[in-house]
């Protein structure tokens, strides 16, 4: 009984006394997988001659990432190489920086201070000193990495506030922009699709990069916009596209579907006339996308798009 | 020789720390002792300030080294002397030679190169009440010609950015008179270290408000930017904080504990209710009085 080990319930069960038969031996597995990994126990070992100690044994190459806990791969440096004359980033400065920028300053700073982090120790464990100019500045960089949260923090709160704000006036200056849209003339196609493209990032967030966006009910909102917006301005120079938005119920595109052919379509009358002969194909099919499907529709249409562009990079 | 890893971390520094902050009615007798003990050289001729005291600004300094200045109290009062940097524990100004000078002993492993005798003369710091700024003036009775005159005092306003000291410096006027702006001194030039941003990079603008459907900062950011647990944020009350916050209630006195007990008791107690049986029996008394009166 010494060594028998096992569940409290099942080693009573199993014990062998002297009272208990023993039990019949298990028959012999036929299907037994052989091992997946094989370790130093297979006696898979060869025997090599020693390899003798020396200092050429230990080299240490130039890129072995602890190095960037050093400067300039020295032990540690003296008061004169530090550089003790600069400042840190003023917040002014900062805020004027994106947020890709000071992700790397961050780092930058990051990297800086594990070195003098590191010096600082061994001053003090190995040297045995006690000056503080390593400290003095680790301290300066700490000074701007601070100054980095508060700005990235200062920017999402005036990102918030914007927000509340904007949700106030924000018809009004989607029905001025609609009215600008619309007037501009033919000549000025150019720039009032630049406009175009600058507003459906601001107010919908869609972007011009394909693969940037995300899409959620905002988006397909815009994206239904969009639409109806560039075929109103395409409307007024042909008939046919005139009464094609006349049949179209609320004079507008409320398919998504049929939004993302008009909204992909170039700024050209042809091309937006082809969108709408597509679209009216489609409506004779019966295709409509559902309310609650319109959102995992329209990210794979994007996604299909972005691999579409990602295969053929020259155009 | 090894102090481990205590300057990574705060363990103990609160008690350290008193060692450093005596109480008030302790101060003089603590500075007059640590006086005692540091050797003169070492010691410096005015107090040390508190380091929440120090100076940090220009604005605080008032006079950069560089500037000329006037001695006006003591021995070598009315001298004029260039500051030669500041002294940041004494929060004082450390002048040229002729400023305030004195001549200690200083025991041989702290000569310097070159020197030959125990005794050194040493500059010593002047407060900043004890200086005036000297600065060179237009003179109104001698167009084109300037005059030197020693400032009273200086006030700050506005800013621009020096490019001497690559930093934004406030204008500094003579006190009364915003329109005499005395410059600050050039400072000693250094080369750009390793950590310094060239000026134009630094000055470049990367940042752009594009959208407002899109946060410019990716939701993983937050997390390190602020720590949505700290107890100084809005609406963070924890039990503690609530029952420092809220008044106890007031424990009840026996007669009301009484009155209490008694109203259990009396709500314990079965009210009668009225059946049909009940109703019908009051219906036929009512019924029979009416028929005995009424109907006679």
């Amino acid at each position: 009984m010494l060594f028998q080990r096992g569940l409290s319930t099942t080693a009573r069960v199993s014990a062998r006394t002297k009272f208990t038969r023993p039990k019949p031996k298990p028959p012999k597995r036929q299907n037994v997988r052989p091992p997946t990994q094989t370790t130093h126990h297979d006696n898979t070992l060869r025997i090599q001659a020693p390899i003798p100690p020396s200092a050429a044994n230990i080299q240490c190459p130039d890129d072995h990432p602890l190095w960037q806990f050093f400067a300039d791969k020295k032990f540690m440096r003296s008061p004169e190489e530090l550089d003790v004359h600069s400042r840190p980033w003023s917040v002014p400065e900062l805020r004027r920086k994106s947020f890709e920028d000071l992700h790397s300053l961050w780092y930058t700073c990051l990297k800086e201070r594990n070195i003098l982090a590191r010096e600082n120790h061994l001053l003090r464990n190995a040297v045995g000193g006690q000056q503080e100019f390593f400290e003095q500045v680790a301290e300066r960089v700490r000074t701007t990495m601070w100054r980095i949260r508060h700005v990235l923090s200062e920017r999402d709160w005036a990102f918030r506030n914007a927000q509340e704000a904007f949700s106030v006036e924000k018809e009004s200056f989607v029905k001025d922009f609609e009215k600008e849209f619309l007037e501009l003339s033919q000549e000025q196609d150019g720039e009032a699709f630049e406009r175009l493209s600058r507003f459906q990032h601001a107010i919908f967030g869609i972007n011009e990069f394909i693969d940037e966006n995300l899409v959620d009910r905002r988006f397909v909102e815009g994206l239904k916009y969009v639409a109806t917006l560039k075929l109103r301005k395409f409307a007024s120079r042909d008939e046919e596209l005139l009464n094609f938005l006349a049949q179209c119920p609320d004079q507008g595109i409320l398919d998504v579907g049929e939004a993302f052919v008009l909204f992909t379509s170039e700024h050209k009358l042809e091309s937006v006339k082809e969108a709408c002969d597509a679209i009216k194909e489609l409506r004779e099919r019966g295709n409509y996308v559902p309310r609650s499907e319109e959102v995992d529709t329209v990210t794979q249409y994007i996604q299909r798009l972005a691999q579409a562009q990602l295969e053929s990079p020259a155009l | 020789m090894s102090t481990g890893y205590s300057h990574l971390t705060k363990v103990g520094a609160r008690i350290l720390n008193r060692l450093n902050n005596p109480p008030e009615h302790l101060k003089p007798f603590v500075s007059k002792y640590t006086k005692r003990s540091v050797p003169e050289f070492l010691r410096p001729e005015i107090d040390e300030v508190d380091p929440k005291d120090a100076f940090e600004t220009e604005k605080q300094w008032k006079y950069m080294p560089g500037d000329r200045v006037v001695i006006t109290r003591g021995k070598q009062r009315g001298n004029i002397c260039v500051v030669k940097q500041h002294d940041r524990i004494t929060n004082g100004f450390i002048l040229d030679e002729n400023g305030p000078t004195k001549t200690v002993p200083v025991p041989k492993q702290f000569w310097l190169e070159g020197q030959k005798t125990h005794m050194l003369t040493v500059p010593v710091a002047l407060k900043q009440e004890d200086v005036k700024l000297v600065a060179d003036v237009d003179d109104p009775q001698n167009p084109g010609h300037t005059k030197t005159v020693a400032v009273r005092d200086v006030t700050f306003s506005g800013s621009y950015y020096d490019p001497d000291y690559k930093k934004m410096m406030p204008y500094r006027q003579v006190s009364g008179e915003t329109d005499l702006v005395i410059p600050w001194p050039k400072p000693e030039q250094h080369e750009d270290g390793e950590l310094a941003t060239d000026a134009m990079v630094a000055r470049e603008q990367t940042f752009w408000v594009e959208s407002l459907a899109k946060n410019p900062i990716p939701e993983a950011a937050f997390l390190t930017i602020r720590n949505p647990h700290s107890k100084f944020r809005r609406g963070k009350l924890t039990t503690k904080d609530i029952s420092k916050l809220v008044a106890p209630p007031m424990p009840l006195s026996d007669v009301k504990k009484a009155r209490l007990a008694e109203r259990e008791q009396l709500a314990q107690i079965p009210r009668p209710t009225l059946t049909e049986e009940d109703k019908n029996l009051i219906g036929d008394k009512i019924y029979e009085h009416l028929k005995e009166y009424v109907g006679r």
